[in-house]
Order: C-alpha cells, then sequence, then structure tokens
C-alpha cells in the first residue's frame, strides 16, 4: 500500500483512520462486493444493471431483502452476529432503510475483506466502513444490517 | 470572422470542453469508485453532465474507459444508441468494455 493510496483511503473512508487496514489488492472494476463475498473475481453482480448480472429467481431489486436471498441461492444462510466461528464464513451486509450498499465477508482471522466498489479489496475491521465510522465521508454505507453464514469453501 | 480563426475559435471551445470533462471525470471517480450499486454510481451529477456532452464527449469516454475501467457503458448506449456488447456478455465487464473499446476503434473514436 502507498502512502497516496492510504491517504486516499482515510479520505474516503475517515472511520479506517483509528483501525487496522490494508490493500489486498489492486483496484478492478470488473468485479464488486456481492461477487467478491461469493468468491466471483470476474463478473459484477447487481440486479436492473444491463452490465451486470443477478440469479433470475431472486427479485431484481437493489434492497436488503434481495441480496439476503441472492446470498441464500450461493449457500449462506442468516445469522445473528459476527462472530468467528471455525470453519464457518460469515458475510456483513450494510445498508441504509431497505436498500442495499455494501457486503463484507470474515477471514479465518475474524478480520474483514471487502471489494470497494470498482476500486481495491481491503482488510479491515467491520466497524470501520459504517456510516457512523464515516460521517461527512464521500462515502456512506449505512449500518450493517444483517449476518449471514455458510461452511468456509478453501 | 476568418476561417482560420473560426477553427481556432473551436478548437479552443472544444479544449475548454475537454478539461471541464477531466475535472467531471474526477470528481464522478473520486465520488463513486467506492460503490458497487449502480444507483450511487450513475444518478451522479457529474455523470449525467457528462452524458449531456453528448457527441463530443466519445473520445473522451472511451479513453476513460480503456484507461480507468470506469463504467460508462449507459452514457455510451443513450449518447450513440448503440449496444455492442452481447446479452451473453452480462456481469462480464471486460467482455463489455471490450466490446465497447473495439466500437470506439471501429468509429475512429479511439486509437
Amino acid at each position: 500500500m502507498t502512502a497516496e493510496e492510504e491517504w486516499q483511503l482515510t479520505v474516503l473512508f475517515p472511520g479506517l483512520r483509528d483501525s487496522a487496514f490494508k490493500i489486498t489488492s489492486p483496484p478492478d472494476s470488473t468485479y464488486n462486493c456481492v461477487a467478491w463475498v461469493i468468491g466471483i473475481t470476474k463478473e459484477w453482480w447487481e440486479p436492473r444493471y444491463r452490465e451486470g448480472t443477478w440469479p433470475d429467481h431472486i427479485p431484481q431489486e437493489r434492497t436488503i431483502a434481495a441480496t439476503i436471498l441472492a446470498l441464500a441461492s450461493v449457500g449462506y444462510e442468516e445469522c445473528g452476529d459476527g462472530l468467528i466461528e471455525e470453519n464457518v464464513e460469515k458475510v456483513a451486509i450494510y445498508g441504509a432503510r431497505d436498500q442495499f450498499l455494501h457486503v463484507a465477508k470474515q477471514l479465518p482471522s475474524g478480520r474483514w475483506s471487502s471489494k470497494l466498489g470498482r476500486a481495491w479489496d481491503i482488510e479491515h475491521e467491520l466497524e470501520a466502513l459504517t456510516s457512523a465510522a464515516n460521517q461527512g465521508g464521500p462515502v456512506q454505507y449505512g449500518e450493517v444490517v444483517a449476518y449471514m453464514r455458510r461452511g468456509r469453501r478453501s | 470572422m476568418t476561417t482560420q480563426s473560426a477553427a481556432a475559435e473551436a478548437g479552443t471551445a472544444e479544449a475548454a470542453l475537454e478539461q471541464r470533462f477531466l475535472e467531471l471525470a474526477e470528481q464522478w471517480h473520486w465520488e463513486t469508485d467506492c460503490y458497487s450499486m449502480s444507483g450511487q454510481i450513475l444518478d451522479h451529477p457529474a455523470y449525467r453532465e457528462i452524458t449531456a456532452m453528448g457527441e463530443i464527449a466519445l473520445p473522451w469516454i472511451l479513453r476513460d474507459l480503456e484507461q480507468t475501467g470506469g463504467h460508462w457503458f449507459e452514457a455510451l448506449r443513450t449518447i450513440t444508441g448503440e449496444d455492442p456488447a452481447s446479452e451473453a456478455q452480462r456481469g462480464r465487464i471486460d467482455q463489455v468494455s471490450g466490446a465497447w473499446l473495439e466500437w470506439g476503434r471501429s468509429q475512429d473514436l479511439l486509437q
């Protein structure tokens, strides 16, 4: 991570300033956060986006409810928290009101991994990307509104 | 006004418009590159202003697409009325981008 990238990230997400984070891959506009938590790095998963893909049988809505259904279609089930569990992969869904805004996946270490839109992948603390931690920042993901889990895959 | 001075004035106007494009594109990238949903990406004032520039912006848009991978597809479709990407390429941004860049070269809008 260059000093320039670190500066950019902490301006975009002031909540990262007081927490440990690192960039784990360079910007890539070909996949987004939903694809990332599923384990796909060659597709853009988004409903109602002509250039994106989304499961046919899931409502074509950018809502938290539709995102939960989409993630359930690849093996996730809702759970109550983001506490680390052995051999379990969890995701945390961020949103505001009923609008889906971001999703992060838990690493075996208990920290979290996010694909930031068309930009970098980063490793971070869950709370560091919430709107509560980023008041006044240009990017707002809302708050963590749901957790899901599935068996960890290699 | 002579033909030569009219051409110079037109060139100056185009250069000013290109500078405006660069400012708007930088703002758009800065404020939207970290979003994963096109609602935030495409419904941005800078993106809408660039789209409203029309055909003159096509070479600049295609250049940005080539250099940064910006999701300019909706603006390109709106301005040109074309869509060179196929249904089978949905989700594959690399392939959609490639189709648009190939289209741009076929139209002499991109080197």
